[in-house]
């Protein structure tokens, strides 16, 4: 046995007395979401993009004639409220070994991302009778984006749920903090793209 | 050595399995049967499963080839009629590109690059089963759309507005956009996956610059693929709103646009050309070094070329649009990246060139398709340079000229390796050998019917023959060189189903393959023919970037013999390693068998039927039992760190 072996099998076999020791480099599963993060931000990229290509292949103004600007303050306290849920998310990653504070971290990072769903919500039924996904291509693109970044938001909803399962039913010393800074980082991700799209679909009308 | 190695093993091997082999075969035995086949998430059957059906798609795609050259075959024919002709030419496009080359290669790339970097399986076994489930559903749904006569018919890259509901009303294009968007999950689960088997999983002492050139190539291809699929997948998602639910990305009048189709689409089409050519230049890699004899010469710049070849290849999809009517400043800047990118090619080209010169060249069959690979590949580069010129290019874009062009790069460039490649690991994938004079007439047969084929297309092209035309008038020049054409189509046909028998004979009749039957110098030649589960038993010490050629490597695995730490005789388990130096990190616990990534796979496939039907309630609950399957996944994982 090797001493890298030994502490994996001790370490599994009596969890709870024993804080967790950081793994030795970075697991397969940090790398496979950052991975998984490069090309959901290519795709976001992607479709940035085209936001701007077609604001400005035309020569009209944008939002175009008939649109009217988006209201800003609805998504404003949605962004705000994502970015400020990364602090319990980074505190989650960081109490592993104290389950109390671990679950009511996890919990409230969950708290902020139901927040900016519904806040999306609501931000969509203001600007529905005004502007549709059919309307035109400004209206296709406001949905078509902020949709698909919330839709990402319901999924990293679902890996908070999973890890605050895993930590209130099988215990946070059998922790998984591989698991807790993997999903983190998903969180991360999603709170700096709804910056981007933040800037792109409320700011840049006003520009 | 205390007892006698049976002939074929190679004594290092046999020491090693004497002393651990019984309880690794018991630990890794598989399901037998068919709950086994469902389950298994062993990578060289996954990896056998990509290339057979990848293999049979070909053939579907070749025969609508075969039919397409029949009715060029001479002018005025009516053997199909025009509508049935679109669909084949676009469905024998997008069907080689997406279902068959890019498979192939991770067919190769799933059974040999844990293999080659010295690991027992895929950093995510269960992804990888789920990637090829994937790709066989979504290869069947897009292949369904032809017989039930509703094939996509917009030619492979689909340009709008000719693909919008408008102009091409029907399932034909949603049958595309969805086929694409679907296959996509699992081209991008797979890149994933073998990029991080690469980077975390290779035994020690492997370091970044004693990787083989071929995971080298495969780690840069999946790299490409992670970031050019996103821009197709967000055109199609678009093209397929745009058809169905009435957004108006691609609709001018309503503030969308057309080109911009293009460009999302070229982003992603021209670095898919380099997805495709460079794993099948890292076979080229594998094989020539083993038949010179010697190791490949300029490593270092080989690994520089193909990692600038994958980052240039970004910056040059405006090629493809030089007709469209963009600004001369985008033309001049994209002519200029055109040609740069093939300074890296040249790279390659030289370095396999000195070293067939400075080596002793044995000339198997892997060989002969190795060198008839530098051939056609010179050959399709060349006409590649010349269409970087904006001149030329508006001269002869859209004519057979270019179909000439690519078919030496992709058939030329990608499908000869891969036969090199197959005729190579052939014997360590079935642990028979194939017959040597039947692999040079599967060479003459294939090559010959290859040039013959596709040579008389560039006069034809410069004689302004347009691709996509399903006839032409007889007298204006053309008949002469279709009829070649498609002489040497039947011709590459014949030899594509020699070969083709020339594998089955040899799957019941060759002879018992060695371990190592080509003295190759990577490490999948350490493991048996076939390997086992388990691959190694015993983990070795990489020592140089010639593995089974410096002594070492294979002498650690006799010396580790009785180091569990190496051998690892307890759950499946395997050795994860430094990201660049290849030093020990952990031990990781492999997951077993599972049919979770059938299900799930199932539940995705169904969920894309019922959009295609028009079902999307139905879709909704579907990727809600989807989502569902995926949380079962997520938690029933083997612990892999503390």
């Amino acid at each position: 046995m090797t001493a890298v072996a030994n502490r994996t099998e001790a370490s599994s076999r009596r969890p709870s007395r024993r804080a967790p020791e950081g793994p030795v480099g970075r697991t397969t599963g940090w790398w496979g979401m950052v991975l998984f993060i490069c090309t959901e931000s290519a795709t976001f990229a992607a479709i940035l993009a085209s936001y701007f290509y077609l604001r400005f292949i035309h020569d009209t103004s944008w939002p175009p004639p008939g649109d009217s600007r988006p209201s800003l303050l609805v998504p404003t306290v949605g962004t705000a409220v994502l970015l400020l849920s990364c602090a319990p998310m980074l505190l989650a990653g960081r109490t592993v070994h104290r389950r109390a504070t671990h679950v009511l971290m996890l919990l409230l990072a969950l708290l902020g991302g139901v927040v900016f769903v519904v806040l999306q919500g609501v931000d969509y039924a203001g600007e529905w009778p005004d502007s549709t996904l059919q309307k035109d291509a400004y209206g296709s693109l406001f949905y078509t984006i902020t949709g698909l970044h919330t839709l990402h938001v319901v999924v990293g909803l679902f890996m908070v749920l999973l890890v605050l399962a895993g930590a209130v039913v099988r215990g946070v010393g059998r922790g998984h903090p591989g698991s807790v800074r993997v999903v983190a980082l998903y969180w991360y991700f999603l709170s700096v793209l709804a910056v981007a799209v933040y800037v792109t679909v409320y700011i840049s009308p006003y520009l | 050595m205390t007892a006698t190695t049976p002939p074929g093993v190679l004594d290092e091997r046999f020491e090693a399995e004497r002393s651990v082999g019984p309880r690794l075969d018991e630990l890794w035995a598989e399901e037998p049967g068919f709950v086994g086949f469902v389950t298994t998430v062993n990578h060289k059957r996954i990896g056998r499963r990509y290339l057979v059906t990848a293999a049979f798609f070909f053939m579907i795609a070749g025969l609508e080839a075969l039919v397409m050259r029949t009715q060029l075959g001479s002018p005025d024919n009516r053997l199909v009629s025009p509508e049935l002709y679109d669909q084949l030419f676009t469905l024998h496009g997008t069907a080689m590109i997406f279902f068959v080359a890019t498979p192939l290669n991770n067919g190769f790339g799933n059974f040999f690059l844990p293999l080659m970097v010295g690991t027992r399986d895929m950093a995510f076994p269960r992804l990888n089963a789920l990637s090829y489930w994937i790709f066989l559903f979504s290869g069947l749904f897009m292949f369904s759309s032809l017989v039930l006569g509703m094939a996509p018919d917009g030619g492979w890259f689909a340009y709008v507005p000719l693909t919008t509901d408008r102009y091409l009303p029907g399932l034909n294009l949603d049958f595309y956009t969805l086929g694409l968007l679907f296959l996509a999950v699992s081209s991008t689960v797979g890149a994933i996956n073998l990029i991080v088997t690469a980077l975390k999983m290779r035994a020690p002492g492997m370091s970044l610059n004693r990787v083989p050139l071929y995971v080298w190539a495969v780690v840069v291809q999946s790299f490409m693929l992670v970031f050019a699929l996103p821009p197709l997948d967000v055109a199609n998602l678009m093209l397929f709103m745009d058809r169905r639910v009435g957004t108006r990305f691609f609709a001018p009048s309503k503030g969308g646009d057309s080109i911009l189709w293009q460009h999302l689409f070229w982003l992603f089409g021209h670095p898919d050309v380099y997805i495709i050519v460079l794993p099948a230049m890292g076979i080229i890699s594998a094989v020539v070094p083993t038949f010179s004899r010697r190791p490949i010469t300029a490593y270092p710049l080989v690994v520089t070329a193909t990692i600038a070849t994958g980052i240039i290849s970004f910056g040059v999809w405006v090629h493809h649009m030089f007709a469209v009517g963009l600004s001369t400043v985008s033309l001049s800047f994209f002519s200029a990246a055109t040609l740069t990118i093939s300074l890296p090619a040249g790279i390659q080209m030289f370095a396999w060139i000195t070293t067939l010169w400075r080596g002793r060249v044995v000339l198997s069959t892997a060989m002969l398709y190795a060198v008839g690979f530098l051939v056609a590949f010179v050959l399709g580069g060349v006409t590649g340079v010349m269409f970087a010129v904006v001149p030329f290019d508006q001269q002869v874009t859209d004519s057979y000229f270019v179909v000439a062009h690519f078919h030496y790069v992709l058939f030329g460039g990608a499908m000869l390796p891969l036969l090199a490649g197959l005729f190579y690991w052939w014997p360590k994938m079935t642990g028979r050998m194939t017959s040597v004079r039947g692999g040079a007439w599967s060479f003459a047969l294939v090559f010959g019917g290859f040039n013959l084929t596709f040579f008389p297309m560039h006069i034809s092209g410069l004689l302004g023959m347009p691709r996509r035309i399903y006839t032409y008038q007889p007298g204006i020049g053309w008949t002469l060189w279709n009829l070649l054409s498609t002489i040497g189509a039947f011709l590459l046909a014949t030899g594509l189903f020699f070969t083709l028998g020339l594998f089955v004979h040899s799957l019941f009749r060759g002879a018992r393959a060695p371990d190592d039957p080509w003295g190759g110098n990577t490490l999948e030649w350490a493991t048996g023919s076939p390997p086992k589960p388990y691959n190694f038993p015993v983990i070795p010490t990489v020592h140089s970037a010639n593995p089974l050629w410096d002594g070492s490597t294979m002498a650690s695995m006799v010396e580790h013999r009785d180091d569990d730490g190496r051998t690892l005789t307890a759950e499946h388990r395997t050795l994860r390693t430094s990201e660049l130096d290849g030093r020990l990190e952990a031990v990781m616990v492999m997951p077993e068998e599972s049919p979770v990534p059938l299900v799930t796979a199932a539940l995705l496939t169904a969920a894309v039927i019922c959009l295609l039907a028009g079902l999307y309630v139905v879709a909704a609950a579907a990727f809600v039992l989807l989502g569902v399957a995926v949380l079962w996944w997520m938690w029933h994982r083997p612990e892999v760190e503390p």
